[in-house]
């Protein structure tokens, strides 16, 4: 980019990548993300930001999940030797337990991991060939 | 602001909007239980840290990892005690024979309380620490882990990580065990430091490429810090 950006310019760019993010449900991370991030100059703190987004959406994408499925799958039960192919997260704050199938939710889409990337990479280079 | 960086900041802003617009469609229109997909996705780094550690405990080769109680891993919401009846666990064996036992998201009882004298089964809320995996020895009671019965405890970030998570982990690395003593028979990196007593060691995963950064007190407090992306 726009290596000649401000740092006044970084920094709003900062603010908005930090609002798409918690608005997307990821607050928690936000928030820890930017006090990690906030002994760098704006421009760093930017791409820093929205390298580890797009890393941790990227653990997420379904060719990731398949990885894990097939490592979680050297775990064998004790009770029959079969192989353990389900994980579950367990809410366990209420009367009832409420499950959720860690390998079945919504996963990020490549195309959204994709145009992330794309944006990173133009934010690093300026190439504008990176944001197609 | 030059027209030039007024195009391309515009540019970005408008790429991030459309990118995230789409993404929070797809998951309003998906969304049925309560929990939020930045829960799912930490929960899916905590199950890559637990095969992770899998694969670098000692002796690796001759390990196999079998589920005990249920056919379905699962992994808890928040921590807390042992329960073997409600909870499964992964049974370590070297060479077929059992030899360990590792829980995930369980509470210890701290040190500090034990030296107060603080019973086990009633600690305060400041008295006990989640460890999102933790190594122990096998058979232990139901109940809230003892610090002295940790053989290695793994936390694990999903995030870059910072000076906090580190001080954190030295107050939990604090509550486990004093400086000076043996080593844990499950670190599996070289051996360095002081060691510790009760003989543990305290692993931190994270995804964020600074955890590098926070190396200095590795050695003396029995910790390791690794970079997992």
């Amino acid at each position: 980019m726009p290596a000649n950006l401000t740092d006044d310019e970084w920094r709003a760019l900062f603010e908005y990548l930090r609002a798409q993010v918690s608005a997307l449900g990821f607050g928690d991370w936000d928030h820890h993300a930017a006090l990690a991030l906030d002994v760098l100059e704006p421009r760093d703190a930017t791409t820093s930001y929205l390298r580890a987004f797009v890393g941790k959406q990227k653990r997420a994408t379904n060719r990731s999940l398949e990885h894990l499925r097939t490592e979680t799958a050297r775990l064998l039960t004790k009770s029959d030797g079969e192989r353990v192919t389900t994980v579950l997260l367990v809410d366990d704050r209420f009367e009832r337990d409420v499950q959720y199938d860690l390998f079945g939710q919504t996963v990020p889409t490549d195309q959204f991991v994709d145009e992330l990337a794309g944006i990173l990479a133009f934010l690093e280079s300026g190439d504008e060939g990176a944001l197609r | 602001m030059s027209a030039t960086r007024a195009t391309a900041t515009k540019t970005v802003r408008n790429r991030v909007k459309r990118a995230f617009a789409k993404r929070l469609g797809i998951t309003q229109v998906a969304a049925g239980g309560l929990m939020g997909q930045s829960m799912l996705q930490d929960k899916l780094y905590e199950l890559q840290a637990l095969l992770e550690t899998m694969d670098r405990l000692p002796g690796s080769a001759a390990n196999t990892f079998h589920l005990v109680a249920g056919s379905s891993l699962k992994l808890r919401y928040k921590g807390g005690r042992i329960d073997r009846s409600r909870w499964p666990h992964v049974e370590m064996r070297v060479h077929g024979h059992a030899s360990a036992e590792i829980w995930s998201n369980i509470e210890f009882v701290s040190l500090s309380a034990h030296a107060a004298g603080r019973l086990p089964g009633h600690p305060t809320y400041a008295d006990t620490h989640e460890l999102d995996i933790v190594v122990t020895e096998l058979g232990l009671p139901d109940g809230y882990l003892e610090h002295d019965r940790i053989e290695l405890g793994v936390e694990v970030k999903d995030r870059p990580y910072s000076k906090e998570l580190l001080k954190a982990l030295l107050g939990v690395r604090r509550e486990m065990a004093y400086v000076g003593g043996g080593r844990s028979r499950f670190a599996w990196w070289p051996a360095a430091g002081p060691g510790a007593s009760p003989p543990s060691a305290l692993v931190a995963f994270a995804s964020g490429h600074e955890i590098a950064n926070y190396v200095g007190p590795e050695d003396h407090f029995g910790l390791k810090l690794i970079h997992l992306p």
